[in-house]
Formats: C-alpha cells, structure tokens, sequence
C-alpha cells in the first residue's frame, strides 16, 4: 500500500528546501509575473511546448526507477534475520539497546498464511494539532502532510535509504532526457478520484497553474515548483515535465500536490484564495481525491475519521493496487503529552510519537505495556550550540572549537539524555552516504585544551577578576574610526523554553565558568527566538536541524547567501562551501556548467573533481564545516514511539516510522 | 439612571477605543510576525515576494496607527484622498470594526468572526465562545450557588469543629491547582476505573446520537473539567463570603436584632447577608470576563476547544487580527461586568441611587 508515499512527499516538501537555482542568484531573481488563458496573474511564463513527436526526435530518454516501495518492502523484511516469536516481543520491556532492537524486529511482520492480516481492522493514530486546511495546496503543518498522506497522490516518494523513485502505484513510466531538461512521465489509466472521475495528466497541469498564482496564499508549496518551466498534458496519461536547468536536484521540485481539475476549474476562478468561497468551504469538509482514503467525517479540534476508499484499489471490479490495512483510519487530535499518554494507556489510541521524559517515566510504567510497548530509532535530525561567526568572541575558529572543548558531551548524552541519543559529528549522520570517508573525532571535554585554545586565540584574564578579556578594536563602518578596548568574555546563550533545552544549555554554562567565561542562558518563546536567530541578534544560540531528502537542502544553512536569504543564522561564510553546494546541484551530465563553477571557485584547491560524483561534494562539505566548527555538534535525536501490541510493520527510517514509503502503509494488524 | 446609563456606555466606548489601540501597539511590538510564522513552519527557503505579499494582505508594513485605523475604520485614515473619499463617497469594501468586520485570521485561514464562533459555517462545526461558556458559565453559576449556603452554614457554624474542618478543606482546595487534580482526576477516573471520558465535548459516535442523547452526551464530558473550573472559585467566594460575614455579624445592629429575638437563621439571611451582598456584586463583575476568556491550561489537557486555547494558539501564531478580535471581546465582556457590578450595587444597596 502506498499511503505514506505521499508522507514521503510531505515531508520532501518541508524538509528539501528548492534548489534549482543557485541561492546567491535566488536572492536577486525577482519572479516576474504574467496574465494567463483566464486573465489570472500567474507566475508561469508563457512557453510554447512542443508536440510529442518533436520532443522524441530531439531528445534521448534515458529510463528512470519506478518502484513499487511495498514489495521493495516486504523483500527486504524477509532478507532479515526470523524474529523472536511475537508472543516473546509483545512481553518485552523496553529497557536497552538489546531488548530495543528486539522490540523493532520482533514486530516488524509483513503479512503471511499464518498472520493474516485484518482488513477490518480500525487505527486511531494521534494527530498534535487540528488541520487548518484539508486542501493538499494549502499543507503548511505537519498534521496537514500527515492527512494529506493519506488522503493524496504523489508521483515521486524514497523509501527508508532515502532513495528517490517514481511511484509505481501512480506512475507507469519515467524518463528523463539525456541533457537533464524533461521528464517524460506515463500514468497509470486506473485510478479515480473519490467523484469517480478519472485521474488525469490534465490534473497535475491545473495544480501547478494554481500553485503558481502568486494570490494563492501558498508560498511553502510554491517553494521549488517555481522552478519548473512548464508542464504539458499531452493526453490523459502522458506529460512531460519542462525545467529550467539541468539539474540534480530537478526531481524534487516535481512532487507538488495534485487536486481535481474537473473540480477546481469551476470553483478557483470565483475564489483564487481558495479559502472564502462556501463551495471551498464544502470542499474543506469533504475533499474530493485519489489517495487510498477520504474524509468520512471530521469534529474540527477533535477527530479527522478516514474511510478506505474502494476507488483506489479496485478499478471497474478488478483489484489494481494493494488494498490499505485499515478499513478506518481516526486521527484523534491532542494537543496535551499528559492526555494523550493516557488516551494511549486507555486504548483510545493506537501510536503515539512521545517525549523523551515521557519515554524514562509513564511510558515504563506496569499499566503502558498491558496494551502497548515502545521503541525508538535516532532521526536524522541534529542539535548544536550555534555561534555568530561574525561576532565577537566567535569569530575566531579557536574560540569555536574551545567551546567544543569545553563542553560536558558525555554529561549531555549518558546524563541528560539518557544514552537515548547518539553523538553528532556534522550536517550528516554516519550511516549517510554523504558522511566523509576520512575519520572524524568526536569532541569529549577537555578544559586544558578549551584554556590553551582561548589563550592563543589571545583570551587571558588581565585584570584578576575571573573572566577572560581580551583587547578588540572595532571600527564604525560609517565614520571609519576605530575604538580599542578590552572585552569581557561574557555573552548569552539563547534557547527555547523547554526543561531540557535549558539543562542542556546550563551544562556549557558550568563548563565556561572553569575557564573564566560568563554564559547567560536566555530561554525564549520559540518565535521570539527564531526571529532573533533570523535577524542573526545572538551571541549563540540551542538548535536542531533535520537532514533533508537530498543533501543540497542543507544550502539553506552554510552558504553565503543563505546568510541573508535562508536559515545561515551563525552567519558561516566559506567560499568552498559555496561553491561546492553549486557543484553538486549540476547533474553529472552538465560538465561545461560544472566546470565554470569548478574554475570560479577554485574547488582544486580542497581536493575534489570536477566530475566527482554527488556523494564526494557533499562528504567534503560536511569535512569542511566540520574543519571550520561553526557549531558545535552535540547529537542525533531519536524517534521515541509508544504504539499498541496490535500494531504490525513498524520500521524506522531517518525520518521516523512514517515519513518515507512504504512508511503507514506496512503497518497492520492481524487476524485475532 | 438614563443618563447615568448612557454616560457609562459613552465612557465604555472611549475606554473601548483606548484599550484596542494600546493592545495593537503592543501586539505589533512582539517579536515576530505571520511571515516569520510561515518560514518558521518550513524548512523551504520561502521566496521574498511571497513573503511580502503575505505582508502586504495583512498591512504588516504599515506603522502601527495605520494598522490600527485599517482594523478599526477599514482604510487608512493618515492618507487625506482615502479619508476624504470615505468621507464622501463611503467604503468600497466595507473591512473594520466600525463595519462589523473584525477581519480574516491569518492561522485559522477564516474570518476571525467564525474563528471565535460568533459565525458557524461548518457542518459538525463548533463554537469557540459556545465551548467556553458552557464550562465557564455552568462553572461560575455553580460556584455562587454553592457558596452563598456554605459560607452561611460556615458563619453559623463558626468555631465549631465542622466549621473548622470545612474551612480547612477549602483551604486545602484552594490551594490545590487545577491542573494538579485535573491530571489525578484523568488519572483515576479516566484511566485506571475508566469510568468517565479522559478528554473531548464529544463521544466517537457523537453524530449518530438523537439529539437528547448529545445533551446527556457533552453533559457527561464536562463533569471532570467544570469541577476542575469550579472548585478553586468555589473555594474562594465561600471564604470570601464567611470573611465579610464574620465582620457583619459583629455589628450593632446585629446584635440588636438578637437582643429583640429574632431568629439566627433570619438574622443571618435578612440582616447579615443582605450587607455582604456588596462586595459579593463586586466579585461578580470582576469574575464576569472569565466567562469567555476560558483556560489555557484546562481546555489543553482536557482537549476542550475553546477560548483560552485559540487566544494561546493567535498568540504564537502572531495572528494580529484574531488577537484584536479576542482582546476585544475581552475588553467588553470586562466592561460589561463592571457596568452589571454598578448596577447591581444599586440593586443590593437601597442608599446607591443613580438617578
């Protein structure tokens, strides 16, 4: 089943920041804009497509993966090591590495002659917040990506490995043309909206037009479609794709959300906000669509019931797709961890991604394993100390990897996280094929180093009062004349208000204190603090970031140009790192443009190929940000579940259990 | 009393107009905004344009006195063309409070009017206000009908040992918080006996129910969180009650009535209480906002999607107009109470006359 391809592509839209073009250039590229066939302003410049026949005569297709995740999925289930009996994983507690990995395996099933699997069966999965929009154009939240999963389509999705395809359940073949500028893509012809329409090429053309109108409040979903310079239908099955540029990263801006023409032609031309008409407000309660279920009913701040939908599996009486687990699929939204552990504990639940606090106390407790158990896998999501690279005392790469030095790491994770947490090395996690091939040592405290990496960097308490100084000459920009002064090491951390956020940052606070250093832990409310973080108005700052799909979505983060377009809040500068994120944006197949980045940047100098593939880049940028220490790196977090004994398939990804494919769609419950 | 009325009414206004406009310079003066919301929410690298559309739609670039005359008034008032076209030809569009329009939530993706829940579009839709009242108001109205007869019965009973165990155990609720008993409470009836629902107005099957059985059914469901409303306030008038009666009772005029006969229970109900009655009204419209300004913390843990929750909810998601159209409803229902406190005085206290 295919549900969570479409998690997949939820989460490839919140977590793959676009990448066509290069950053430096998106921050001047004003999009224009243009009238189009209904006199709407729409961002899509007019294009003239060619026909069919033309495009096979001047293009060579090269065939592309289309993957059905599922079998992907049970074959590699069944290549694993045979698992405890279920009976034995089902008595397990959850109290160590050892009976976790028993846990995982010994509920990982795919159905079988003995274990058959429940058709009937209802799930009442938790959702954290009520939806704003069922709309899959409007998908801004996770709790929207995680219903419109369930209820869209997606035509690209990745499994666990993070390997992109296109889905087999939708797609009946892909090409992509030798100079990396069209994907050609052929439909299935079996698949029908919830009205009975058919599914149509003609569908995906009408949702990028709407998605592209800038009046369409949508800028997250907008965000890399826009990079796509025309879509043609050219029948019912068949459209091909046009880019901008050749591109490595072309595939992800393609997985946009899809909405019924024959439904929307009629409604968004009244409404182009798509939100104040009364018959959008209909479509809100009851969206007309092609995944594999729909909205049987929703209570707002309450429930969202989904009802498996016959018109996905079966096309005129005949079986065409595998047929979803669960007849019934609540969301039950909670807002509050207390209630909804004890709605788990209840039963009124079936899974529940907890707190890692919950996870040591409620959820080892006698009454949480009469009905459920727990496991836990690390994400690929790492939190670090963020500098201001350009703000003194950090500007100095001693001082930044003092502050590595000095902090307690051991503490953080045996100590504050519970050994439930793993190291951090850099932007990639070890298992990534990103992750350098040249050994990286993980920092442990050590204050003499810490002390003698200040004091070269020329950090000495002169005046006997405890805390380092130093002698700083700043220059006023306007006048141009220059202050000398001594300056107290002393700054503020900022963080968001959470217990543990707060102890996390107090242990670097003890630690600076040993060395003569004043640290100040500011806790903020969590927009206060990401406004301070984006106007780069810190010293320092506790965050976390998730790997995205493709590694170029980290560009976001350590270009240059990110600095004052995107989420470089320590200001990091490297102009090999620039040029690199470029580098490995080009498909191997534009030489010519890779070689101009190549020279410009003069990427001989760190010791990579002008044709090295896209794993070496971005192995060598993550060496490089390591090398510079802009952060300091602390850890990996986990995916803390609690989730019934009925539950089947549950397997871990870098994203969690359900944000890949097969991902909610392997779960299942058994026959009694 | 007329014009006393239309005096009260006329201040209200400018207190009004004065309230809403130092809220909205406040609320601009937050860290933040719905465009830092928006790329907050994503990892995507969100394009200038579109954030500046976003902030143009909801006037985020205008100095805070012309955000405030566009809330109020529907344009610009600083800008002499649009004042004087507005003046003379009306409002294209009619937007503002003057107009009823209290705007469109930029979170909520509706008008705030709907948000709030003075408009139900919405098949299986709810009311925010309508949720709120109903635990608010059944709690409120509860707690003065309980503690008028216990803090009688406790002023009657003064220093005997069922006064002082009473009393303790008032203190003792008093100082319980909310949030505590209402975890315990979930706890052993929700969780453990499983004898009362853990959280929601509503069953599952809710929508199948005839109507009565939905009364009986949101009934049933407000029983763990309006005790959890209740018993603090409960707790409080009781002692706030035995407190002005125990310095009633001692008055001359009390102990005249006992020296003529006449009955304790008369001389409690009639004599004594009539004159605690006073600062009693006074509570009254002093609690009269809380009717509708709800509880964070209760309607989170109890899932009850109602006012505290979506003022929690405007505020991170820095939604300026939903916050304008709470902060107002606030303001009058505030203004309200204190006009119902003055009128009551009048009621209880034969000397305050407003004519």
């Amino acid at each position: 089943m295919s549900l969570n391809r479409l998690l997949a592509l939820a989460w490839l839209l919140v977590l793959s920041s676009s990448a066509v073009l290069p950053a430096a250039e998106k921050a001047d590229t004003k999009a224009k804009e243009f009238i189009d066939v209904d006199g709407l302003k729409t961002l899509i410049e007019p294009f003239k497509a060619p026909t069919l026949a033309e495009l096979d005569k001047e293009k060579k297709w090269l065939p592309k993966p289309v993957v059905d995740a599922e079998e992907r999925f049970k074959k590699m289930v069944e290549s694993l090591p045979q698992p405890i009996p279920l009976q034995e994983a089902r008595a397990l507690r959850n109290t160590d590495a050892k009976t976790n990995e028993e846990i995982i395996r010994g509920f990982l099933r795919v159905p079988d002659d003995k274990l058959r699997a429940n058709y009937d069966a209802v799930i009442n999965r938790h959702m954290r917040g009520d939806v704003k929009s069922t709309n899959p154009i409007m998908q801004n939240t996770v709790q929207e990506f995680d219903l419109v999963a369930m209820i869209g389509v997606a035509l690209f999705s990745f499994d666990w490995t993070l390997d992109p395809f296109a889905d087999a359940l939708y797609v009946k073949k892909w090409e992509s043309s030798e100079d990396g500028l069209c994907e050609k893509l052929v439909l299935r012809d079996d698949l029908t909206w919830s009205d009975g329409k058919p599914f149509t090429a003609h569908d995906i053309v009408y949702s990028f037009r709407i998605i592209l109108c800038p009046e369409v409040p949508v800028p997250a979903v907008r965000s890399g479609v826009d990079e796509i310079r025309w879509i043609e239908a050219y029948d019912d099955q068949t459209l091909v794709i046009f880019h901008k540029q050749s591109l490595a990263t072309n595939i992800w801006n393609c997985n946009f959300p899809i909405i019924p023409k024959h439904i929307y032609e009629k409604t968004w031309p009244k409404d182009i906000s798509l939100i104040k008409s009364q018959a959008h407000r209909d479509l809100e309660q009851r969206p007309v669509v092609a995944g594999a279920y729909e909205i049987e009913r929703r209570i707002p701040r309450q429930e969202i019931v989904l009802k498996r939908r016959k018109g996905y599996y079966e096309h005129n009486g005949k079986q065409v797709r595998p047929k979803p687990y669960f007849a019934e699929v609540r969301f039950r939204i909670m807002e509050d961890p207390n209630t909804t552990m004890f709605a788990l504990k209840r039963g009124d639940l079936d899974e529940y991604e907890m707190s890692v606090t919950q996870w040591d106390s409620t959820a080892a407790e006698d009454d949480f394993y009469k009905l459920n158990t727990k496991a836990r896998d690390v994400e690929w999501t790492y939190f670090y100390f963020g500098w201001n690279n350009v703000r003194e005392p950090f500007t100095d790469r001693r001082v930044r990897e003092a502050m590595a030095y000095a902090y307690p790491h051991d503490v953080l994770l045996n100590g504050l996280n519970k050994k439930l947490t793993e190291p951090c090395l850099g932007q990639f996690h070890p298992k990534s094929p990103y992750f350098p091939k040249v050994p990286l040592v993980q920092y442990k405290q050590n204050l003499r180093k810490a002390a003698a990496l200040l004091k070269a960097a020329g950090w000495i308490d002169s005046d006997g009062d405890n805390i380092l100084d130093k002698e700083i000459t700043v220059t006023d920009k306007k006048t141009g004349a220059s202050k000398t002064f001594r300056k107290s090491f002393d700054f503020t951390m900022l963080c968001s208000n959470d217990p543990l956020r707060i102890a996390t940052c107090s242990l670097m606070k003890n630690s600076l204190e040993k060395l003569g250093i004043r640290c100040t832990v500011q806790p903020l409310e969590q927009t206060v603090l990401f406004t301070r973080e984006m106007e780069h108005d810190f010293d320092a700052y506790f965050g976390g970031w998730g790997s995205g799909s493709d590694p170029d979505t980290s560009d976001n983060i350590w270009t240059t140009a990110a600095i004052n377009d995107g989420r470089n809040f320590v200001s990091y500068s490297n102009k090999f790192v620039d040029g690199l994120y470029k580098l490995g944006k080009f498909d191997p197949t534009s030489r010519e443009a890779r070689q101009k980045v190549y020279d410009e940047y003069k990427l001989s100098e760190v010791g990579i190929a002008v044709d090295a593939p896209r794993n070496d880049i971005y192995a060598k940028i993550h060496e490089l940000i390591y090398l510079d220490q802009p952060t300091t790196f602390l850890y990996y977090r986990s995916a803390y579940f609690g989730f019934s004994k009925e539950l089947l398939g549950y397997h871990f990804s870098p994203r969690g259990p359900y944000h890949y494919s097969p991902g909610f769609s392997s779960i299942w419950k058994a026959i009694p | 009393m007329l014009q006393y009325l239309v005096r009260r009414i006329l201040i209200a206004f400018l207190t009004l107009l004065i309230v809403t406009m130092l809220g909205y310079l406040l609320i601009k003066n937050i860290p933040g905004d719905p465009g830092s919301v928006e790329t907050e929410n994503t990892s995507k690298r969100l394009k200038k344009e579109d954030l500046e559309r976003i902030r143009k739609q909801y006037n985020l670039d205008d100095p805070w006195y012309v955000g405030y005359s566009k809330w109020l008034l529907g344009f610009d008032v600083f800008e002499w063309d649009k004042l004087k076209s507005a003046i003379t030809e009306g409002v294209d569009r009619p937007g503002g409070l003057i107009h009823g329009n209290l705007g469109q939530s930029i979170s909520e993706k509706r008008s705030v009017s709907e948000s709030i829940g003075f408009v139900v579009k919405d098949k299986d839709g709810s009311s925010r206000i309508w949720n709120t009242l109903l635990l608010s108001g059944t709690s409120l109205f509860l707690a003065y009908i309980l503690s008028v007869p216990l803090g009688l019965y406790t002023t009657a009973t003064s220093g005997t040992k069922r006064e002082r165990f009473l009393s303790t155990s008032l203190y003792m609720l008093y100082s319980l918080p909310a949030f505590v008993a209402a975890i315990l409470l979930q706890s052993w009836f929700s969780v453990t006996y499983k004898i009362m629902p853990l959280a929601n107005m509503r069953s599952d099957n809710y929508l199948a129910m005839t109507p009565w059985e939905q009364v009986v059914d949101v009934a049933w469901h407000m029983i763990l969180p309006v005790f959890c409303y209740t018993y603090g306030a409960l707790a409080y008038e009781t002692r706030f009650i035995k407190a002005n009666m125990s310095e009633v009772v001692r008055q001359d005029y009390i102990r005249t009535a006992r020296a003529k006969g006449v009955s304790e229970t008369m001389i409690l109900w009639k004599h004594a209480f009539r004159n605690t009655l006073i600062p009693f009204v006074t509570l009254i419209g002093l609690t009269f906002p809380t009717l509708l300004s709800g509880s964070v913390i209760l309607e989170q843990i109890f899932n009850w999607p109602g006012m505290g929750q979506l003022l929690y909810n405007a505020f991170t998601a820095r939604d300026y107009p939903l916050i304008m159209g709470l902060l107002l409803v606030f303001s009058v229902m505030t203004l309200l109470g204190q006009l119902l406190a003055d009128l009551l005085y009048a009621w209880v206290d034969p000397r305050i006359s407003y004519s």
